[in-house]
């Protein structure tokens, strides 16, 4: 051997080692550094998405809808008790509600804002210089931008039927009055967002709905809902309040500019949804399943997601394809209750696209024994309870 | 492509994949830093280098590799603290500031031997280009390409750098160490 090479082969032999404990000292330190770090969801800052290109104004529709449909459903799901009657009794006789929605955990998830009236919303997300007017009944949004004085028309087609907020609301409550599976627990009273509060824990299907109410007026203060895909938190509730029609209006403001799309939300069945995973995976570097689908992950990669479409370099056309399919499944997903039983299971993380030897999701479709699972290869299959992955 | 990833997943928040990225790179970087600098110094920069990484994960896009990514920034940590100890003879409390966030464990986080104390010596000897060159090569397995690349040379130079480095090292430690 050479001297040189002798040196060379001397230094890569000679080496140094860490020590374990400091190892693991600074990557607690890291992990520390990178939650104080999180940011708000990104996708919810309309305004950041909305000025940049077509399909990212789609992504925004997308997470419109999305929050949109958290914040009914939710609602809907509210139900019944003794004491509990007197708790939800404003959600069922209010005309108007205004209240502070966080999707996710506190202080990590975004804030937004909302005031309901009858089958409208009219939302404000935090952070930003847009207000959202989301009418239920004709499936359209619209999404005023003050910054560029710009208007934004979104024509949801067949966005699933939510004729009436409050009417839903009380058929819902109605409904799981009836359900044997319902159950109410009483927490005692505790200072809940600086006001003495009584609180209830709700469960019914897998759902646990908390709510704290004011001891005095017996008025929500502040609802969480938990659920096994999706977590979202209440608050500052104030009940018929004067809300002037012109806040749900959807005329153009004078001096706005308009724009208009339209996204079309038929179906969003099995296939849609599998379609939308095919697509997903097709984007993600190495054609792997992302790490999570679930709403609170859409919503909070929606930037992300949107840049990973326009860089496929595809049509415009293709690319607003993309985005439909991306949001007809997370559609399926937060509908899913109209398509299965209990909750589903993702287990896509890392898997590759075209890998049948790997589920990566499973559900109980509605009324039936059998569950569907979904393979990396995007092949389904029929499986028994028992042989579930 | 895992580190594609391995990015991916760490923009959303992922602590596995943080995990994944420290533990793959970490003794790699610590292992340049201490070719570069002395060891005090190496592990200032590598965890400067890996808490940087975490602030600016939201707008980092990687362009080539991340073994590259984080192999630059122990390299221009490492000059930059040469311009600093070349201004003044001992370290200062401005280089304190200069590494913002300085690891301040209790205990040492680079364990070596007496050989590799020897080697440290004798690389502390080489220009900063030629150190550089071997370091990143020998310590860190960058090609030549990717060290001409960071030293803003031709690959020839980057080659020529680095044999001289090696020839320099083997006068220095001829009869000291077992080769």
């Amino acid at each position: 051997m050479r001297p040189t090479e002798k040196i060379e082969k001397f230094l890569i032999k000679n080496s140094i080692s860490s020590n374990p404990k400091v190892n693991k000292a600074v990557l607690n330190e890291l992990i520390e550094e990178m939650e104080k770090t999180q940011q708000a969801p990104e996708s919810l800052n309309i305004g950041r998405i909305i000025m940049r290109s077509k399909i990212s104004q789609l992504a925004a529709a997308a997470v419109i809808i999305i929050a949109a449909v958290i914040g009914t459903s939710y609602f809907l799901r509210t139900s019944n008790g003794i004491a509990w009657a007197d708790v939800i009794k404003p959600i069922f006789t209010a005309e108007t509600v205004k209240y502070d929605m966080i999707i996710g955990q506190e202080g990590s998830g975004a804030a937004i804002t909302d005031m309901v009236k009858g089958s409208k919303i009219r939302r404000n997300v935090e952070g930003t210089n847009q207000a959202s007017i989301i009418d239920l009944e004709s499936s359209k949004v619209m999404v005023l931008d003050e910054g560029t004085k710009t208007v934004f028309y979104i024509d949801l087609k067949n966005l699933p039927s939510i004729p009436n907020y409050t009417e839903h609301l009380k058929n819902l409550i109605t409904k799981l009055e009836n359900s044997p599976e319902f159950e109410v627990k009483k927490l005692g009273e505790q200072i809940i967002d600086g006001k003495k509060a009584v609180g209830f824990v709700a469960t019914c299907e897998g759902i646990e709905v908390t709510i704290w109410a004011d001891v005095k007026t017996a008025i929500p203060i502040r609802i969480e809902q938990k659920e096994p895909n999706l977590n979202v938190i209440c608050k500052n509730y104030q009940f018929d309040i004067e809300m002037d029609d012109s806040l749900f209006s959807m005329e153009i403001p004078q001096g706005y500019k308009e724009q208009t799309m339209s996204l079309d939300l038929t179906g969003s069945t099995e296939e849609d949804f599998i379609a939308g995973l095919r697509m997903f995976a097709e984007i993600l570097p190495d054609k792997q399943f992302p790490p999570d689908i679930s709403i609170e992950y859409i919503a909070k990669n929606a930037v992300q997601i949107g840049t990973l479409i326009e860089k496929t370099g595809l049509s415009e056309d293709k690319q607003m394809e993309m985005g439909e399919k991306l949001s007809k499944m997370v559609m399926f997903i937060r509908f899913f209750n109209v398509h299965g039983e209990g909750q589903w299971y993702y287990a896509g993380d890392g898997v590759k696209l075209g890998d049948a030897s790997k589920a990566i999701f499973w559900y109980q479709p509605k009324d039936s024994e059998i569950w569907r699972v979904i393979y990396g290869d995007l092949s389904v299959k029929d499986v028994n309870e028992e042989d579930l992955p | 492509m895992e580190d594609r990833i391995l990015v991916w997943k760490l923009k959303g928040g992922s602590k596995a994949a943080l995990s994944r990225i420290y533990e793959k790179y970490r003794d790699c970087l610590l292992r340049i830093a201490c070719g570069l600098v002395q060891q005090s110094a190496a592990e200032d920069i590598v965890h400067d280098v890996f808490i940087s990484f975490v602030r600016n994960r939201e707008s980092f896009e990687l362009k080539s590799s991340l073994k590259n990514y984080l192999a630059t920034g122990v390299v221009n940590r490492a000059r930059s603290y040469y311009r600093k100890k070349d201004r003044n003879t001992t370290i200062d409390n401005e280089q304190t500031e200069q590494i913002s966030s300085d690891y301040k464990g209790p205990e040492q986080w680079i364990i070596h031997n007496e050989q590799t104390k020897l080697l440290n010596e004798a690389l502390e000897k080489l220009s900063t280009e030629q150190r550089e060159a071997v370091v990143l090569h020998t310590k860190g397995q960058l090609k030549f390409r990717q060290i001409a690349r960071l030293q803003d040379v031709t690959i020839k130079t980057a080659q020529s750098r680095y044999r001289y480095g090696i020839d320099k090292l083997r006068t220095l430690l001829d009869g000291k160490v077992t080769l």
